[in-house]
């Protein structure tokens, strides 16, 4: 990434991983709030950033689901995964203090 | 405190905006006004946010959602990374720096210097976070400058006040010096939001006429008042004056703009701006001019009260008494030139001779 690549926040590092963990899944910003246990003011910076960088894809849903807009779904483009690999093990994320079953995911 | 001060404010905007849609609950309602002040490089992210918190389950959740989404209007992630930590650790510095020798050279000033150091830290974090930089729309750095000006102006007038009658800025409750730091950093938030809203342009992505007219009308008309008030005030004339020059100010901006663009939302928001842009400036010229005016006692309510006031001399006296009452006269301007502008507004966006004059001159606009 050059000179600009910085350490990622432990925040950072647990966004990079939930989403490496499925890559080629699309997944919604508030299920990963709610994997994560971040709030919204949070985890969008975080994929604003991530996505401002091309590590991240994004893209609308397409399927119709009545009563409410279609939703913003995010995963990892191919820079994202091979950037997600490269962080070392050690790295430590942040912890994840909730952890709930899926509500959907495209 | 700057974020609560912004909810603050975003509410009050929220009516103003006319974001007022049927079928739809507080957070949401908030989350649409807020996304509206995203930089305009984030917009497609505020539809995102839009569209996610209509699958978000239960009020609470909603409401940190909606929180979150505040937060990030406010501090969006900097197009620069580190320009926003280092604008705050320098106005951290600078804030601990003036509170302490308000602390040691003007001690009546050392919680107010140190309230507003705090808050204008917080604003001048969330304007570095947001700075796009250069070239910014005129409009957008008249009102910003108006907006500053106005602040800088209030801040050198009280001290001006407390390095010459120290007594006068006694405030034993800080409950006035907390006020003016909150309205102060209130008056700035919300003059340079009104210049940063939108597009590039600085005045909506989607050239909303509307809003780029309003905003100029609220800068000529603030510029109109203040120049009014300047020339007046040292001619001799009362500080009572500067509320019914103001008044007119609100009222013939809102009528021209809501004329001009035949929207009632559009001609009340210019007035309010007028409000919003002026009155601190307004502030320090009445201050100003009070404090150089004629000090002494007029009437007999203050004749009778001065002696039991406890003040060591009668300017000291007539000066707190006159910081207090504009203190207050911030608090409540916005309120009340609100409701005259939204009154002008309405009168003229249902002139028939406006809207057959704003008709002919554009045929494609449809009235709102």
């Amino acid at each position: 990434m050059g000179k600009r690549d910085r350490r990622p926040s432990a925040q950072t590092v647990a966004v990079l991983r939930a989403l490496a963990a499925e890559p080629a899944r699309w997944r919604y910003g508030y299920d990963l709030c709610t994997e994560l246990g971040l709030q919204a003011g949070s985890m969008y910076p975080i994929l604003m950033r991530l996505a401002g960088r091309g590590l991240l894809e994004t893209g609308w849903e397409t399927e119709r689901v009545p009563g409410r807009p279609p939703r913003h779904l995010y995963r990892l483009s191919s820079a994202g995964i091979a950037y997600a690999e490269a962080i070392p093990s050690g790295v430590e994320a942040a912890p994840v203090r909730r952890s709930r079953p899926q509500l959907g995911g495209a | 405190m700057v974020i609560l001060l912004f909810v603050v404010v975003a509410g009050a905007l929220l009516t103003v905006a006319g974001v007022r849609r049927r079928g739809t609950d507080l957070p949401e309602r908030i989350v649409a006004a807020a996304v509206t002040w995203l930089p305009a490089d984030r917009r497609g992210w505020g539809e995102a946010l839009v569209a996610e918190l209509a699958a978000v389950p239960g009020r609470g959740r909603r409401w940190r959602f909606a929180a979150g989404v505040l937060r990030i209007t406010l501090f969006p992630p900097a197009a620069r990374p580190g320009s926003a930590q280092v604008t705050a650790s320098v106005a951290a510095l600078v804030t601990a720096a003036a509170t302490v020798t308000a602390i040691i050279v003007l001690p009546t000033m050392s919680v107010f210097v140190a309230v507003l150091g705090l808050l204008v830290t917080g604003c001048a974090t969330a304007v570095a976070s947001r700075w796009q930089g250069f070239p910014v729309a005129p409009a957008s750095l008249a009102a910003g400058a108006l907006a500053v000006g106005g602040v800088l102006g209030v801040v050198g007038a009280v001290l001006s006040v407390a390095v010459a009658h120290p007594a006068a800025t006694r405030d034993p409750t800080h409950l006035y010096a907390i006020a003016l730091a909150l309205l102060l950093c209130g008056y700035l938030i919300g003059g340079l939001a009104a210049g940063s809203r939108g597009g590039p342009d600085g005045v909506g992505a989607t050239a909303d006429r509307a809003a780029r007219v309003g905003l100029w009308g609220a800068i000529a008309g603030a510029g109109l008042s203040v120049v009014v008030s300047a020339v007046v005030l040292p001619l001799g004339a009362v500080s009572g004056l500067v509320p019914p020059i103001m008044a007119g100010a609100a009222l013939l901006t809102a009528v021209v703009v809501a004329g001009l663009t035949r929207s009632r939302a559009a001609g009340a928001r210019a007035g309010l701006l007028v409000a919003v842009l002026g009155a601190p400036v307004e502030f320090a010229v009445a201050v100003i001019g009070q404090e150089r005016g004629s000090l002494v006692l007029t009437n007999a309510y203050d004749m009778a009260a001065y002696p039991r006031s406890g003040f060591p001399d009668v300017a000291s006296y007539l000066l707190s008494d006159a910081l207090g009452g504009n203190i207050v006269s911030l608090a409540v301007t916005p309120v009340f030139m609100y409701a005259f502008a939204a009154l002008g507004a309405a009168v003229a966006a249902r002139s028939p001779g406006w809207s057959r004059t704003s008709a002919r001159r554009r045929p494609g606009r449809t009235p709102r």
